[in-house]
């Protein structure tokens, strides 16, 4: 019962966090570690569990499903722009279910156009770099549409949850 | 000059420095004063709902949004683009955003002690301000598995962030009116250079509550305080009486068909902790008039009695009108109707804060454009509105921080 009025209150006297998750949907929300541990590479990690949803053969309950994270780099700034460089823990689809959709096989890790099969480790992901230059990263986890009322995957993917920003100086 | 003031600010804001702010956004006060305004407003325009029985009533609640009996539930969001501001990584242009919502509840009539009817009311209010800075994320030649490209983007909050919430029990004793008794909790976080809430490099900049006492009596005497326990002594005070709702009691002349207009006094002393400012005291009258539901008048007038230093006595003046565009429903019910306004505003502010956030002048004029849609369905109401305001004086006599930029702003407002 204790618990219970706690957590009212803490409801209760919350409204202005409740109206920045309305207002602020797109605010980031977890964090990433950024390091170069040789010559040449930079390392991207972050723990998410968010690769567990994905859709396994016949599946029906979600309008969309894990796809990937994506990873972004510029080497401007913090703040400046980004862009995609590689997917990692990228979903990878096979065979046909009941409703002739492919599902859930593994997971491949993408770095540009080449893909590596299977990627075996989550939250990590490897980019290389030129030595002495700051690079700055962001994380974002991506989800695929599904369209529960006709069964089939879309092509729309959605950004679900962002990360923080996270730099290191290339060795 | 108004670049360089804000570089100063913020840059020394960054370090947690306690450092002069001249602007209400880091003035708990005035942020209090603006949070309780705000329910007062809305718990009275439930308060003052009824039932329309006539074309009359009808347009006199719709003009004012006094159509929610039982349930209101509120939410206003502003965002002001383009704050250039200083940071580790350089001059950013962020978004300064300011998010109110509120949800009461009000049982009027659970025991009818004869002489008066007793009820409830419970109220949740919360206002979110703070910045933030928009980064995109783009997409690129990457073997993506077939799907469609996208690009998407994410926010990073700067500097401090603000969580004001209110919390109130309404006692109310129909016809004679109702007492708030209110605790607004006034926090300000610094998110840290990850620019993420609720992680382990937030510094908590202050924490404090606050009492809010607010009374309606019979109707048309209105009078509000906010009370600082620490300091033992109220930070604001508002008073007002409505005329006419006091010489309709005298009159024959038919309420609805009369205007609203309000005479009142405001206090403030918005003095925190560590700055000491002076105590700003300013007497109002407000005008309320509906045409029918074609065209609804408000204006205000509001002079310093005492506390200014800017160079006029006026401290805001504006006439807002809202036109009758078209009807979305025809229905012959009175309980039933949904049209579409157009609403614009012309404003004068005085403040001596101006100066600060780059005026050459204390004084500055202004205007408000929008859209608004308004419905009845059978008990159910509410309106929808959007609108651009630029150094409007309803804009900033609550955060005079925005002068110079432009606000765009959305309402929603559901009743029952």
């Amino acid at each position: 019962m204790k618990k219970l009025v706690f957590l009212l209150f803490i409801f209760l006297t919350n409204c202005s966090a409740i109206l920045d998750l309305i207002w602020n949907p797109e605010a980031s929300t977890f964090d990433i570690q950024v390091t170069s541990p040789s010559t040449g590479q930079i390392k991207v990690s972050f723990t998410r569990s968010d690769h567990y949803d994905v859709r396994d053969a016949g599946e029906n309950d979600f309008s969309s499903y894990f796809w990937g994270y994506y990873i972004y780099r510029n080497s401007v700034g913090p703040y400046d722009d980004y862009t995609l460089i590689g997917i990692d823990y990228r979903e990878k689809l096979s065979g046909v279910d009941i409703y002739s959709q492919p599902y859930h096989s593994g997971y491949v890790e993408v770095h540009g156009l080449s893909v590596t099969d299977p990627d075996t480790t989550a939250g990590s992901y490897t980019d290389s770099c030129v030595s002495g230059v700051t690079y700055y990263y962001r994380v974002a986890v991506v989800y695929r549409k599904w369209d529960k009322t006709n069964k089939k995957w879309e092509n729309e993917i959605e950004n679900k949850y962002s990360s923080g920003w996270g730099a290191a100086i290339c060795k | 000059m108004k670049k360089v003031f804000i570089l100063f600010i913020f840059a020394t804001n960054w370090v947690y420095s306690l450092v002069y702010y001249p602007g209400d956004l880091l003035n708990s006060v005035k942020r209090t004063q603006v949070i309780t305004d705000l329910f007062s407003q809305k718990f009275n325009n439930m308060y003052s709902s009824f039932y329309p029985s006539n074309d009359i009533e009808r347009d006199y609640i719709l003009s004012r949004g006094y159509s929610s009996n039982t349930v209101d539930i509120s939410l206003n969001g502003e965002n002001i683009y383009k704050f250039p501001v200083n940071t580790p990584y350089g001059l950013q242009e962020l978004t300064l955003f300011r998010v109110f919502g509120s949800t009461i509840l009000k049982f009027d009539e659970i025991t009818d002690f004869g002489l008066f009817k007793w009820g409830i009311g419970v109220g949740l209010a919360g206002f979110r301000y703070g910045m933030y800075k928009s980064i995109n994320l783009n997409s690129s030649s990457v073997d993506d598995g077939g799907v469609d490209n996208n690009n998407f983007s994410v926010k990073d909050y700067l500097f401090s962030q603000v969580f004001d919430d209110l919390i109130v029990i309404t006692n109310i004793f129909k016809p004679f009116g109702y007492i708030h008794f209110g605790l607004v909790m006034n926090k300000e976080v610094e998110p840290g250079l990850d620019g993420m809430l609720n992680t382990d490099d937030d510094v908590l900049i202050s924490s404090k509550s606050r009492l809010y006492l607010d009374s309606n009596i019979l109707g048309f005497i209105f009078a509000s305080i906010g009370y600082n326990a620490d300091r033992d002594r109220p930070e604001t005070i508002n008073t007002k009486i409505e005329v006419m709702s006091l010489i309709s009691m005298f009159s024959d002349v038919y309420r609805y068909k009369m205007p609203d207009i309000f005479i009142g006094y405001s206090y403030i002393n918005p003095t925190t902790k560590d700055i000491k400012l002076n105590d700003v005291s300013t007497g109002f009258i407000e005008f309320y008039y509906n045409f029918g539901y074609k065209l609804y008048i408000k204006s205000m007038l509001e002079v310093f009695l005492k506390g200014s230093t800017a160079s006029s006595f006026i401290r805001q003046s504006f006439v807002e009108s809202r036109f009758f565009l078209t009807e979305f429903v025809s229905n012959e019910s009175i309980n039933d109707f949904s049209g579409l306004f157009f609403i614009i505003g012309l404003s004068s502010f005085s403040s001596d804060k101006l100066k600060y956030f780059g005026s050459d002048s204390s004084s500055v004029t202004g205007y408000m454009v929008g859209l608004s849609c308004s419905f009845l369905f059978s008990g159910l109401s509410g309106y929808l509105e959007i609108n651009v305001s630029r150094d409007y004086s309803q804009k900033l006599s609550s955060l005079v921080d925005s002068y110079g930029h432009t606000y765009f702003e959305a309402k929603l407002q559901i009743g029952l």
